[in-house]
């Protein structure tokens, strides 16, 4: 199986859980943090994972917007696992926190109608333990034999989906 | 004749008054003013006479202005329907050529359009507002959303480098 410990993954990127708390937010210069809750809450959810830990990190008062999505509130508090997953394979740009949640929330397979135990980390998917593997094209590739297969450079795969390999049973 | 006779009977073309919040009157036209459904369902329940002008207090002449610019450009779009809400909406971020230079305004502006729109219950056009301001942080590091958005940054150095650290795979701990 391809899948990464919750021990590990605990350990290595551990997450803030938003132990942080803002100054007051009525007088901030930006209208970015001026805007009322259900607009943010509109526009943070439609951001990649990757642009939403930027942007918790850019200031206290951003930090606890966020926290305080409920989607993302929801996730860190049932499934932190998904979101150490994600942040530690560098796969967060691909996967925005709306469709992340909707496959938490989901039963099944994305591509079949057969359970689906697994979340693909490539793409937020929820996955059946058969469809990755009987599809070539869900199955990751090592980056050289990537290049050597399809007569790319190494620049040229910054493009592909691409994710770093944790140490994990595999 | 015919067609004064017409324009006098479509009540769409009818003409209404707005008065903005620093007490000014905009003219313009019913159908392009009930894009927004805040303005549409003051104009029902004042009756269908729509003589008075109706007070916006919220929005100031150059924001409603500028609001009236993208009703007159959408208004022959269909209106919102109620499960539109969810996730067609929201799965997206592309933006229609038009609204994207529509869009292309300061930042005061671009909040301040976004804050009519959610006032004025134009759905659409908050919709636009949200991707843009969406797509302005997409991709960026901490620091160029600071940029971007003037945000003071009240976290120590310190603070600062231990949540990068807790937020990503580090081999040693």
């Amino acid at each position: 199986d391809y899948v990464l410990s919750n021990q590990q993954l605990e350990r290595r990127c551990p997450l803030d859980f938003g132990h942080r708390k803002p100054l007051s937010i009525e007088s901030s210069p930006s209208p970015l943090e001026r805007l009322p809750a259900e607009i943010a809450f509109d526009i943070f959810s439609t951001l990649d994972i990757q642009s939403l830990f930027s942007l918790r990190r850019a200031s206290k008062t951003l930090m606890a917007w966020v926290n305080s999505i409920p989607e993302y509130r929801r996730i860190i508090k049932h499934v932190p696992s998904t979101i150490r997953a994600i942040l530690s394979l560098e796969t967060a740009s691909y996967i925005t926190l709306h469709q992340l949640y909707r496959s938490l929330q989901s039963r099944t397979c994305n591509s079949c109608s057969l359970p689906g135990p697994y979340i693909c980390v490539l793409t937020g998917e929820r996955l059946c333990p058969c469809c990755p593997s009987s599809r070539g094209k869900r199955f990751p590739m090592l980056m050289e034999e990537a290049c050597e297969r399809y007569g790319l450079d190494p620049e040229q795969l910054n493009d592909v989906k691409h994710f770093r390999a944790r140490p994990g049973t595999y | 004749m015919a067609a004064a006779s017409t324009s006098a009977v479509d009540p769409a073309k009818k003409m209404i008054m707005l008065t903005t919040s620093d007490n000014i009157d905009i003219k313009v036209e019913r159908e392009v003013a009930e894009r927004s459904i805040l303005i549409k369902n003051l104009l029902e329940d004042l009756g269908s006479e729509g003589d008075e002008p109706i007070p916006i207090p919220n929005v100031n002449e150059a924001v409603m202005k500028k609001v009236l610019e993208w009703c007159e450009q959408h208004r022959k779009d269909p209106p919102a329907t109620q499960d539109d809400d969810s996730d067609s909406r929201k799965k997206s971020t592309d933006i229609d050529e038009w609204d994207q230079k529509f869009m292309q305004v300061d930042q005061e502006m671009l909040f301040e359009i976004i804050l009519a729109a959610n006032y004025l219950d134009i759905k659409a056009l908050l919709d636009v507002g949200c991707k843009t301001v969406a797509n302005m942080i997409k991709g960026k590091s901490p620091d160029e959303i600071r940029k971007t958005f003037n945000i003071q940054n009240d976290f120590t150095p310190e603070e600062e480098d231990q949540i990068r650290r807790e937020n990503e795979w580090a081999e040693d701990r």
